[in-house]
């Protein structure tokens, strides 16, 4: 996203490693203290809940386990995306891009969906300490999956794309996928939009879907040549660290707070 | 008509087809090629020593300074991704493992970190600075979520 | 290079500009360190008349200087002021226009996020200090223990201000960290491994680590109080489950690397400045980087030290009692090893010198009282004294300011090309170390005598009249010093002559190569290192054969005055300081005020648009 930092002769490092490469490295071992102090915010806060919906009653194991392996799915597509990258196929390589951050959006709507489920069941971060910690965390983390969405979908549409057309195309696969998502979260009774027939919820997935695969489809034929098309390898090196962080940082989340504590309730005292 | 039983003949027959079958010969009709244990001092013997040493290479392709390895091999690595979480989400509803759940569930947890911290984020293979720099903080976090927790647990 | 090409409204500026807008747009590391210098005097200024307001109002019992709402008001601004305004940004512009020289850079890794890091730091402190014209300036300490913080006890928006204003001031530090570590282990001169580093740059790379790890979990701390306070959730409510020593968990868990974060510049600083007035190198060079090594491991294992009376019980309180004393041990390495430097050695009395041995001695002083601080029996009754006053004063002041005063009297000629007067500051040497004594050591003993901590009056009859008086008078006497060091910046800049040589102290590391002060591109030509102090070993190669067993054949670097044509040097930029300026709007916007999601909004706006224009700004050829 951005060209080099210092433009004097030292071009070579002391370590020959690329000055922002370690700059995403430092900033992620310091992430994980960032996500740490929530994490053990919310493991020394177990159990401690006085009232309100507890989380043997409101975690959705089975869903939650398919955000999961969409978010892992999604880390596939961006290590995949640097491959083709590296290998200097680069249009299948920025489509492998989009793909995880379109994955990445499905998984946000996964956590959207999650917490206007439980808000009409009654847990907000004002309901009691488990509303509290486990909104901020996962809030947190949904707030570094959208930079991380938004980072790769300008970087998709910047590099990837060239003219207006290719450019709009980017834009119709993102809402599509927004689209679809509708769909889905309409099928589950939301309340949203009250007693929305089950016709208009099929139209907006299968709309949504073939949007989507339109777009894409179209995007398949670059107008312009490929030597257009610049090396923006090391940019996407450094995007896909981030992006393969937040994942971890959701394999911890989803073991600690899914699996191991799902079975808390009320305080034992 | 005479029919002649050439016992000798048979024998022979025999000898070739048992010697050719276990693989000690190149010509007859089990013509099985050399593998590395027919060498005078092979380095290993053992019956998968092709394959490991097929694999290894594969590895070392992946994990060179500069490599990287095919889209065959990622998909590999997300597919055991998958099957990992599968796995968890299985056990989870098992009863009978009691307090072994958790350990279990930690385990499977860290081989999934260790996996896309290592592959996908090609760390294992990077400079040895990156995974100073970055198991420092986990490391660091990880135990102060444990202080934490064992400090306001212990009641004084 | 890619083929978006992103709106500007002022093209970027070209290699080097004149006037303000030089100035505003400058990515220059040794720019950007006199900024943080200037604005740390300032706040200096502003703390310190904040501390004799303190020093006024506890002159005599019963004193009607300050009412209680605004005493609290004020002794939690001093300190916040004095740690993360002062402190640290002076540590900061010692990090900026030394360690790129002494590694022999011509600039940091990241100017312009350098540049950024000044302007969210100023932007930051700004935000802070707003509070004072609101009438509502933070009042809860600088440690703002829960659940004082919490909105039934503290309704007003001190906190609030407190909470949003030390946001800012930690993405600062943090981006300044991540810049600098990156710096020392990527752009060090060819031959410099990392065991042949100056101290200064040892201790700055730890400090650095530090805060890159420290400041995250103050962040999310302060975001768990900003919601506590703003969203009504329950960190640290403890009627809904929460627990209010979390907070204090959390804060020192940030609170103790961040004190490590004080002292290691200076002694750092100190580690340079013996060995050039010795006229010897510093003794035990490896014990040293090791001790400060360790202090910056054990450190995280010591938080809890603070909370020895909150009852964590006896286990914890052992545990971290023997950790504590345990960190003792390296800061007395460090300490003989700075004696050893100096024994023996050709000593030349200066300033710089006369700061450093001050240091020395008032730290260990500060570090008795740690001691004594470390044991829980001891600590029961010290806890919330003045004797904890006297401690921390001594290991920051008699500490860390010494310890940068003294690298300002050192390196002044290299920033600017003149000398700081040396009788002047004898004499500024001279009244803050007996006004800093006058003021700090009765505290002490105040302290066993029982006088709390943060009480705007006492009454009378306790015994604690004389003392409180003769601290107040040290204390003018402490800021008579101060302002003869004021004169002494201006005096330097007005009459002394611009004659400093490249290397006026003879000394051994790599900045006194280079004029005083230095062209924008540092080096002409990039040395190449060959031992420690390898300017030393230039200078009297006779010397190298002696330590290393080798002659010093380094080739004669020929400078040609004309010849700098061809480095080009970053361009500066202007999206730093809107950068800067975005994020304290957009964090500033979560203070309650009428229309304030909407000053929000107009922050992320610019913040969007910086960032992005940062991203693809195009470089001047």
């Amino acid at each position: 996203m951005s060209e080099t930092n210092i433009d004097t002769h030292q071009t070579s490092t002391s370590t020959g490693v690329d000055n922002r490469k370690l700059l995403m490295w430092l900033f992620l071992g310091s992430d994980c203290l960032f996500f740490g102090s929530f994490i053990s915010t919310y493991l020394v806060y177990r159990n401690r809940s006085l009232s309100g919906p507890y989380p043997n009653e409101i975690l959705d194991i089975p869903i939650t386990t398919v955000s999961t392996f969409v978010l892992l799915m999604s880390s596939l597509a961006m290590v995949l995306g640097l491959n083709y990258v590296k290998e200097g196929r680069q249009v299948i390589g920025r489509y492998w891009t989009l793909a995880t951050a379109l994955l990445g959006m499905v998984f946000l709507g996964f956590q959207v969906y999650e917490f206007t489920h439980f808000a009409h069941a009654g847990l907000t971060p004002r309901t009691n300490i488990f509303g509290t910690t486990f909104f901020t965390m996962t809030g947190f983390h949904g707030g570094h999956v959208t930079f991380g969405v938004i980072w790769l979908l300008i970087f998709a549409g910047s590099s990837l794309a060239n003219t207006i057309r290719q450019r709009l195309l980017i834009l119709s696969a993102f809402l599509s996928v927004v689209v679809t998502m509708i769909g889905f979260f309409m099928t589950e009774t939301l309340d949203v939009i009250p007693h929305m027939p089950f016709a208009v919820t099929l139209a907006f997935i299968l709309l949504g879907s073939l949007g989507t695969v339109l777009s894409l489809f179209m995007l398949r034929t670059p107008d312009a040549p490929s030597s257009v098309i610049s090396n923006q390898e090391s940019n996407l090196e450094i995007a896909g660290l981030y992006w393969h962080f937040v994942d971890i940082v959701w394999i911890v989340i989803f073991t600690v707070v899914y699996l191991i504590s799902a079975n808390d309730g009320a305080p034992l005292l | 008509m005479k029919i002649v039983i050439d016992l000798s003949k048979m024998k022979n027959s025999f000898v070739k087809i048992f010697q050719s079958f276990l693989g000690h010969s190149t010509r007859g009709y089990f013509r099985v090629p050399n593998t590395p244990q027919d060498l005078p001092d092979p380095k290993d013997d053992t019956p998968w020593a092709g394959y490991a040493s097929y694999l290894g290479d594969q590895f070392n392709k992946i994990t060179r300074k500069d490599g990287h390895g095919s889209p065959v091999f990622y998909a590999v690595i997300g597919l055991i991704l998958g099957i990992i979480t599968l796995i968890e989400f299985g056990i989870f509803y098992v009863e009978s493992l009691g307090v072994l759940l958790v350990p279990l569930l930690l385990i499977l947890s860290l081989l999934k970190f260790v996996m896309v911290v290592g592959f996908f984020m090609h760390l294992r293979f990077d400079n040895k600075l990156f995974t100073y720099l970055f198991a420092s903080g986990f490391i660091l976090a990880v135990a102060i979520s444990i202080a934490l927790i064992v400090l306001l647990a212990i009641k004084p | 290079m890619t083929t978006i090409s992103y709106p500007t409204i002022i093209p970027r500026p070209k290699e080097y500009v004149t006037g303000i807008w030089g100035w505003l747009t400058t990515i220059d590391h040794k720019r950007i360190g006199t900024m943080y210098g200037v604005t740390a005097i300032i706040w200096f200024l502003i703390a310190g008349i904040e501390a004799l307001l303190i020093r006024l109002q506890l002159a005599q019992p019963e004193g009607k200087v300050l009412t209680p709402e605004v005493y609290n008001q004020m002794f939690t601004m001093h300190g916040t002021t004095m740690i993360f305004l002062v402190v640290m940004p002076l540590s900061a512009a010692f990090f900026n226009w030394i360690v790129p020289l002494q590694l022999g850079a011509r600039d940091v890794a990241f100017p312009r996020l350098n540049a950024f890091s000044y302007w969210a730091f100023l932007f930051g402190g700004i935000l802070l200090n707003i509070s004072w014209f609101t009438g509502e300036a933070p009042n809860a300490g600088w440690f703002a223990y829960a659940p004082n913080t919490q909105v039934p006890y503290n309704p007003t928006n001190g906190v609030t201000y407190w909470i949003l204003g030390l946001q800012v001031l930690g993405i600062a530090s943090l981006a300044a960290g991540f810049n600098f570590l990156t710096t020392i282990i990527n752009m060090r001169a060819p031959g410099m491994s990392f065991f042949k580093m100056p101290v200064f740059v040892w201790m700055t790379a730890v400090v650095n680590v530090l805060i890159i790890l420290a400041f995250p979990i103050i962040t999310v701390a302060l975001i768990q109080l900003q919601f506590d306070r703003l969203f009504g959730t329950h960190f640290f409510n403890s009627a809904m489950g929460g627990d209010p020593v979390m907070w204090q968990h959390m804060f020192w868990l940030f609170g103790h690397p961040e004190v490590y974060i004080l002292i290691l510049p200076a002694m750092g600083i100190v580690s340079e400045v013996l060995p050039t007035f010795s006229k010897k190198p510093l003794f035990g060079y490896s014990a040293v980087v090791f001790s400060g090594i360790v202090i910056g491991f054990l450190g995280w294992f010591v938080w809890s030290h603070h909370m020895f009376t909150v009852g964590l019980g006896p286990a914890a309180n052992a545990a971290f009692a023997i950790s504590t004393m345990l960190i003792a041990v390296p800061t007395g390495v460090k300490i003989f090893n700075w004696i050893g430097t100096l024994w023996g050695g050709s000593i030349r009395v200066t300033t710089a010198l006369l700061f450093s041995v001050g240091f020395i001695s008032m730290f260990v002083i500060g570090g008795l009282s740690g001691v004594t601080h470390a044991s829980p029996p001891s600590d029961a009754q010290q806890q919330d004294t003045y004797y904890v006053v006297a401690h921390f004063h001594y290991v920051l002041m008699g500490g860390s300011l010494l310890g940068l005063w003294s690298g300002i009297y050192y390196w002044w000629p290299k920033f600017t090309g003149r000398f700081l007067n040396e009788k002047l500051g004898f004499w500024h040497f001279g009244m803050v170390l007996l006004g800093f004594n006058i003021t700090f050591f009765p505290m002490h003993w105040l302290g066993f005598d029982g006088m709390p901590r943060r009480i705007a009056t006492y009454p009378e009859g306790m015994g604690w009249d004389v003392s409180n008086l003769v601290s107040t008078i040290g204390a003018f006497v402490l800021a008579t010093g101060i302002l003869i060091f004021i004169f002494n910046v201006v005096y330097s800049n007005l009459r002394m002559p611009k004659t400093a040589s490249n290397d006026p102290w003879d000394a051994r590391t790599l900045e006194w190569t280079i004029s005083s002060p230095p062209p924008h591109y540092n080096f002409e030509e990039i040395p190449e290192v060959k031992y420690r102090d390898d300017f030393w070993y230039r200078k009297y190669p006779e010397l190298a054969f002696e330590t290393h067993g080798g002659g010093s054949d380094h080739t004669e670097q020929e400078i040609d005055e004309n010849h700098h044509g061809d480095i080009h040097m970053p361009d500066p930029s202007y999206y730093p300081l809107f950068l800067g300026l975005g994020l304290t709007i957009m964090i500033g916007g979560f203070l309650p005020f009428l229309g304030h999601w909407i000053v929000c909004g107009i922050g992320l706006v610019i913040f969007t648009w910086s960032f992005l224009g940062w991203c693809y700004e195009p470089v001047n050829d």
